[in-house]
């Protein structure tokens, strides 16, 4: 009796976990259907791309590596400038935000608050205003496409400040006191303890940094000049208008370019959405 | 004022900390703000005022704000930026209904897993080994299978966290390379949505010649009487919150024009005038009507004029916004027949490179992205921190799910909402820039031309950098004022 | 964590290092020149001989080498991209777009005396040209090449169809009955129509069109659009019949569904080649590309449709010097180039269009290149139509050519798109250049005093005509009024 009762239980459960399962699968299917396409095309033989039947007859590899070899196109080296311009700015994004957080949350300096409040207030701007005096700017100091003119206005950012701030504020302030006593200078108190306590903060910044930059466009499509200076949003646009019918091997560059951050996605997503919960904004 | 030696101190160190992000933040963000609001005020173009020729700059006054707001394209955009936005709404909900959805405990005993794996597994090999033998007519078939069969043993294996991952990942990796895939998505002769479509269109056109004309006819004016029926509901709710002194005079005007803008515009839009105008008499009547009966009763206001306005607005504005997708609808309707009979039979949009298909593939693309966005997380959050014991109060009393979401569920949620809203509102402001250059270049005939597009062409591709910088605040005045409504009105709502 | 810091930044310094070294451009022991001009494989051979060239005429270092090393820039070879740029002072040395266009802005240098002292002065190119490399008798470009626009025919395609290549010269009626002929036989009914008479109507054809009834986008003194005319409306509701109802151009959305390999001249050559399309309207720098493939189809030339007056545009893509460049000598050397025999051998060899000098087009080699049989008989028919039919674009000096070119073709999507009737369109385009033209003028007082005077004299003109009197040819400033007013007896000569 007791055993029949638990399966009819265990079936009506079943039946209604199933029902949400198989919606949510519907809902993952329509959204990840886009790049199924994607992904299946990349492979296909460029006679084959407008064709109903989604899944290619001849496989191609070969395509990954004809987009690199492409002729008018330089899509290793983009792939390198992406990389490195987003590692820079994450670099120098994440370590100038955490002193200026430290310094916004751990010391206490006349006019503190008021300076932080400024920060605040310009998070709220169109980033497109500051676009044409900046731009202005990098003409008088002649850095108009180089790689220093992309890094150097998207390395200071009041979020990360404002991100890395809420991070260090629940940190115990008892540990500053501890810190003292033991004769630790400022520096030290950052360098030595703050900074490893707020690893998930600045892992949280690292990846929002990097994926902003890595993603950024309308910066770099207003600098730069030269091919071999491209990154990969712009080589993308240039490729997709200068070659764009060879929809194979666009679409072997596009899932290179969006592969990288999937696979950040998967592997650190446990420290982005806790990063997106505490209110914080991708941006 | 003399500072103590400490204080100075303190004050060194802590500018000490500070010096490389505020020496990086006065130069690229505080002085390019206050450069570019002179910029504003001046004639500053690129092609005059550079190293080799300097025509005299000078102060233009508002100049370039009034030719701004003279010149017919601004108005365009403008409406153009605000019909995208209006798929902000559907994002929301979206994003809302799959974190109720994800919200769900889905892990379970370990039978159940078996049960679901040992079907799945199956359904995998199957699709496997058939794709081995080469099976290519039903090749879509069993892809289709063989992905619902992963995603489907994915989510009983690692619960909501693999589903969260999915429906994540549209809005993380949304950019260039996204763009550049669903313009290839769109293509309407060749592209899969298309190619998906047309066999689906040829057999519902053939329904449709079936069907009597009277009835599609018929589907057509019921929307637009659902249409009406909007309209009254929300009249009615309007004029009870003015009755109970809820809403305020300026909230109950603001809030009647957003409801009667759909009817207005379909006086334009409409293909059959008589629908319009009919629709239009209507919408107008009740309007007066209503003044009219609550002048008879000598009704007033009885509170500020501005009271209710954060609520008349969201509830209006949603209103409206499901009026034009009525109205959309009945025009579709109306114009079946039509399609149906072209010899050709019933032929897919053409969407980006048709004038009216454009905007709306650019919405149902935003929604792809707005479904699992960073709302999504917001709301599991928020959902994890409803308190349980309202549920079962809520249960005990005998309330139906739907009773029990919209009593407890979404007042709880709205903070979270409202923070969305705002967010939601600030980013479709400034939005469509990267899809309009990577996908449309604002066209077709400059349908898909935002407020950002046309700051770039003006300022980085003809160089009237004074110019642009006068959009690109008027842009931001337009968030701004978004923005301290929002805080003054919205605030008020969320704490009721 | 510090470690991590520490490591981070000593990896970003390397990785930043190796970066810089692996810059293409790193280090030449020459002077580098950069020419900005369109991503074409003929520039390579281009860039040898004149290395060639530099080292024949005595431009050596003290070992013997090239005194300089030319390099190409091929992504910013877009004119508005290159005005932004040069303001900017970070462009390449010489650029090959638009030459007026760009003097306006004060962008280039002037070249007067280097092209006398170094024999590259405007004699020695079409005259028909003038206009574009000179302003007020100061000139700033020579022709890398000349271009005309004429339908070239893939004559394999036709005979594929049991059809005989059309006549050199058609009106519109023609045009339109062979179009509808070709189609009908190309594209099985009931099928998605995959083959189409040419590529889609275009803002060169539609004008050209307009040309033929006599109407020039400006006056004829080029201070105002005269657009708002239904001779361009009619222009415009020919495009709209021939692509929506006779299906003999493709629409939009007909373009954007070839499946295809791109590369240099866009995908258009492509769709030629595989006879996707009967013909297209280009210029003669086609052939490079289509030389390339495998079985170049025979081919024909038949001039664009007219109704009443034979025309086509002709242009030329001119290089300048960019006036803040560092390296004008060097680049001096580089136009004496364009004007020497090597290089006009080389364009007629390569057929990148026609060369600078006409005397060029007459020889045994210009017209049967006799690798190339299957293009025998168009070489000389589009020589002689640069000499006959061809007539320069009109610019006015009021408003920006890319300006003009983005009202029309926005106004063009428009009626493509059933947004706008033709008529509509027509005035919408009148009035937004003439807009345009007056914003010019409020932002640049400076040109005021010339577009007054200029005003009067369309005045005159007008009272001359209206009175039926000959108008001198003086006063004419619009290069195509020249040749029509002379073509209709309307002209005084002097």
């Amino acid at each position: 009796m007791r055993h029949q009762h638990s399966a009819g239980v265990f079936v009506h459960r079943l039946a209604g976990a199933g029902v949400f399962h198989v919606v949510l699968t519907l809902l993952g299917l329509a959204l990840v259907l886009p790049f199924v396409w994607m992904l299946l095309t990349s492979f296909k033989p460029l006679e084959e791309v407008n064709l109903e039947n989604w899944i290619p007859t001849r496989w191609l590899p070969g395509n990954y590596a004809e987009v690199f070899e492409t002729k008018g196109l330089q899509f290793g080296r983009w792939y390198w400038n992406s990389i490195f311009i987003a590692s820079c700015v994450t670099f120098l994004q994440v370590f100038t935000s955490s002193l200026a957080a430290f310094s916004f949350s751990r010391l206490n300096w006349p006019g503190r608050n008021k300076v932080f409040l400024l920060y605040l207030a310009t998070m709220m701007l169109p980033g497109l205003v500051m676009m044409i005096p900046n731009y202005q700017v990098m003409i008088e100091l002649g850095l108009v496409d180089s790689y220093v003119g992309l890094v150097l206005p998207a390395s200071f950012s009041a979020f990360g400040t404002f991100l890395l701030r809420q991070f260090m504020l629940t940190i115990p302030s008892s540990l500053d006191e501890a810190a003292e006593i033991d004769g630790a200078g400022k520096w030290r108190l950052y360098w030595d303890i703050i900074l490893p306590l707020c690893r998930p903060g600045l892992i949280t910044l690292t990846i929002f940094t990097f994926i902003g930059s890595y993603q950024s466009f309308f910066w770099p499509l207003v600098m730069l000049k030269s091919l071999h200076r491209y990154t990969l949003p712009i080589g993308l646009l240039f490729f997709d208008s200068s070659q764009g019918q060879q929809t194979n091997l666009l679409m072997a560059a596009v899932t290179m370019s969006v592969a990288p951050m999937i696979v950040v996605f998967v592997v650190l997503q446990k420290y982005l959405v806790k990063g997106i919960q505490l209110g914080a904004v991708k941006g | 004022m003399s500072w103590s030696r400490a204080k100075k101190r303190s004050l060194a160190l802590g500018l000490a900390f500070l010096a490389p992000n505020i020496l990086g933040f006065l130069s690229f963000t505080l002085f390019p703000l206050v450069f570019s609001l002179i910029l504003a005020f001046t004639n500053w173009d690129l092609r005059l005022h550079n190293i080799f020729r300097q025509e005299t700059l000078r102060f233009a006054g508002f100049e370039n704000f009034s030719r701004l707001l003279t010149e017919r394209d601004f108005w365009k955009y403008l409406g153009n930026t605000a019909f995208l936005m209006m798929g902000i709404p559907f994002g929301i909900a979206g994003s809302l209904i799959t974190a109720i959805l994800l919200s769900r405990d889905l892990r379970g005993g370990s039978r159940r897993i078996w049960v679901y794996l040992v079907a799945v597994v199956l359904l995998v090999l199957g699709t496997g080994a058939l794709l081995l033998a080469g099976a290519g007519a039903t090749g879509m078939t069993i892809l289709i299978a063989g992905l619902v069969g992963l995603i489907l043993m994915g989510g009983t294996l690692g619960g909501s966290t693999v589903y969260r991952t999915l429906f994540y990942l549209p809005h993380f990796t949304a950019g260039v390379a996204t763009f550049i895939l669903w313009k290839k998505l769109y293509n309407p002769h060749t592209g899969p949505i298309n190619n998906a479509l047309r066999p689906l269109l040829q057999s519902f056109g053939s329904v449709i010649q079936a069907t009597p004309p009277g009835v599609l006819r018929g589907i057509a004016w019921a929307c637009l009487v659902g249409m009406a029926m909007l309209v009254l509901t929300a009249l009615r709710r309007l004029s009870r919150a003015w009755r109970d002194g809820e809403a305020g005079r300026l909230s109950v005007v603001l809030g009647g024009a957003l409801l009667l803008a759909p009817a207005a515009l379909a006086t334009r839009w409409a293909p059959w005038s008589e629908g319009g105008l009919a629709l239009a008499g209507a919408a107008g009547a009740m309007t007066v009507l209503a003044l009219a009966a609550a002048i008879v009763r000598k009704r007033e206001f009885r509170c500020r004029h501005d009271e209710g306005l954060g609520f008349a607005l969201m509830f209006c504005g949603v209103l409206m916004i499901a009026q034009f997708a009525l109205l959309g609808l009945s025009r579709v309707a109306a114009a079946l027949p039509a399609m149906a009979a072209n010899p050709d039979g019933m032929t897919p949009p053409e969407w980006i490179t048709s004038y009216y298909w454009a905007k709306p593939a650019i919405m149902i693309m935003g929604f792809w992205g707005a479904i699992g966005s960073n709302n999504m997380l917001l709301y599991l959050a928020g959902l994890s921190n409803v308190p349980q014991d309202l549920y079962e109060a809520a249960s005990i009393d005998g309330a139906s799910p739907m009773q029990r979401f919209w009593n407890v569920t979404w007042p709880q949620l709205a903070p979270v909402t409202f923070f969305i809203v705002v967010m939601s509102v600030i980013g479709g402001l400034q939005g469509g820039f990267e899809m309009a250059r990577t996908m449309t270049q604002g066209g077709p005939a400059g349908a898909t031309t935002t407020l950002s597009y046309f700051v770039y062409t003006q300022g980085f591709e003809t160089g009237r950098l004074g110019y642009a910088s006068g959009i690109a605040w008027t842009l931001f005045l337009l968030v701004f004022l978004v923005t301290l409504f929002n805080w003054k009105f919205g605030n008020k709502y969320v704490n009721d | 964590m510090k470690y991590v810091f520490v490591f981070c930044a000593l990896a970003l310094v390397a990785a930043g290092t190796l970066t810089k070294l692996t810059e293409p451009d790193a280090r030449s022991p020459v002077p580098v020149v950069y020419w900005a001009t369109d991503p074409n494989p003929a520039r390579i051979e281009q860039i040898r001989l004149f290395h060639e060239w530099l080292v024949k005429n005595g431009y050596t270092t003290p070992e013997g080498k090239p005194a300089i090393e030319l390099r190409l820039d091929t992504v910013n070879f877009d004119s508005s991209k290159l005005i932004v740029q040069g303001v900017s002072g970070v462009a390449a040395d010489i650029w090959d777009r638009g030459v007026p266009d760009l003097e306006n802005y004060s962008l280039l240098a002037d070249i007067t005396e280097d092209a006398r002292r170094l024999g590259f002065d405007t004699s020695h190119t079409y005259p028909a040209l003038a206009d574009l490399l000179s302003v007020d008798g100061k000139q700033y470009g020579f022709p890398c090449n000349v271009y005309v626009v004429n339908f070239w025919g893939n004559a394999d395609t036709f005979a594929k169809y049991k059809m005989k290549p059309p006549p050199r010269s058609w009106d519109i009626e023609t045009f339109e009955r062979i179009g509808k002929e070709f189609v009908g036989k190309a594209n099985p009914p009931g099928k998605r129509r995959t083959v189409f008479f040419t590529s889609a109507a275009n803002a060169t054809l539609l004008r050209v069109l307009a040309r033929s009834e006599g109407l020039d986008q400006f006056n004829e003194t080029l201070t105002k659009c005269t657009l708002d005319d239904e001779r361009f409306a009619r222009s415009l509701a020919m495009g709209y019949k021939w692509t929506y109802e006779d299906h003999i151009l493709p629409s939009a959305a007909d373009e954007s569904s070839f499946a295809t390999q791109a590369g240099y001249g866009g995908t258009h050559l492509s769709l030629f080649q595989q006879g996707n399309y009967g013909m297209i309207a280009i210029g003669r720098y086609m052939l490079i590309r289509l030389r390339d493939f495998a079985s170049p189809p025979r081919l024909f030339l038949s001039h664009l449709p007219y109704v009443e007056f034979e025309n086509t545009f002709v242009g030329t893509r001119a290089a300048g010097i960019y006036a803040g460049s560092s390296r004008k000598k060097e680049s001096a050397w580089f136009l004496a180039f364009l004007a020497s025999k090597e290089y006009n051998d080389n364009i007629v060899a390569d057929a990148d269009s026609l060369p600078p000098d006409p005397a060029a087009t007459t020889t045994e080699a210009f017209r049967h290149p006799p690798e190339h049989p299957n293009e025998w008989g168009t070489h000389e028919a589009a020589a002689r139509a640069a000499q006959t039919i061809a007539i320069v674009e009109s610019r006015s000096p009021f408003i920006e050519p890319s300006s003009v070119g983005r009202i029309v073709n926005v106004r063009i999507q428009e009626v493509m798109t059933g947004r706008a009737t033709p008529a509509q369109a027509a005035k919408d385009t009148a009035e937004r250049i003439n807009e345009e033209i007056q914003r010019t003028l409020a932002e640049s007082p400076s040109l005021r005093a010339r577009y007054e005077e200029l005003a009067a004299l369309q005045e005159k003109i007008d009272q001359y005509r209206r009175e039926g009197k000959k108008v001198p040819l003086d006063w004419i400033k619009n290069p195509f009024y020249r040749r029509y007013y002379v073509h209709k007896g309307w002209a005084q000569e002097n």
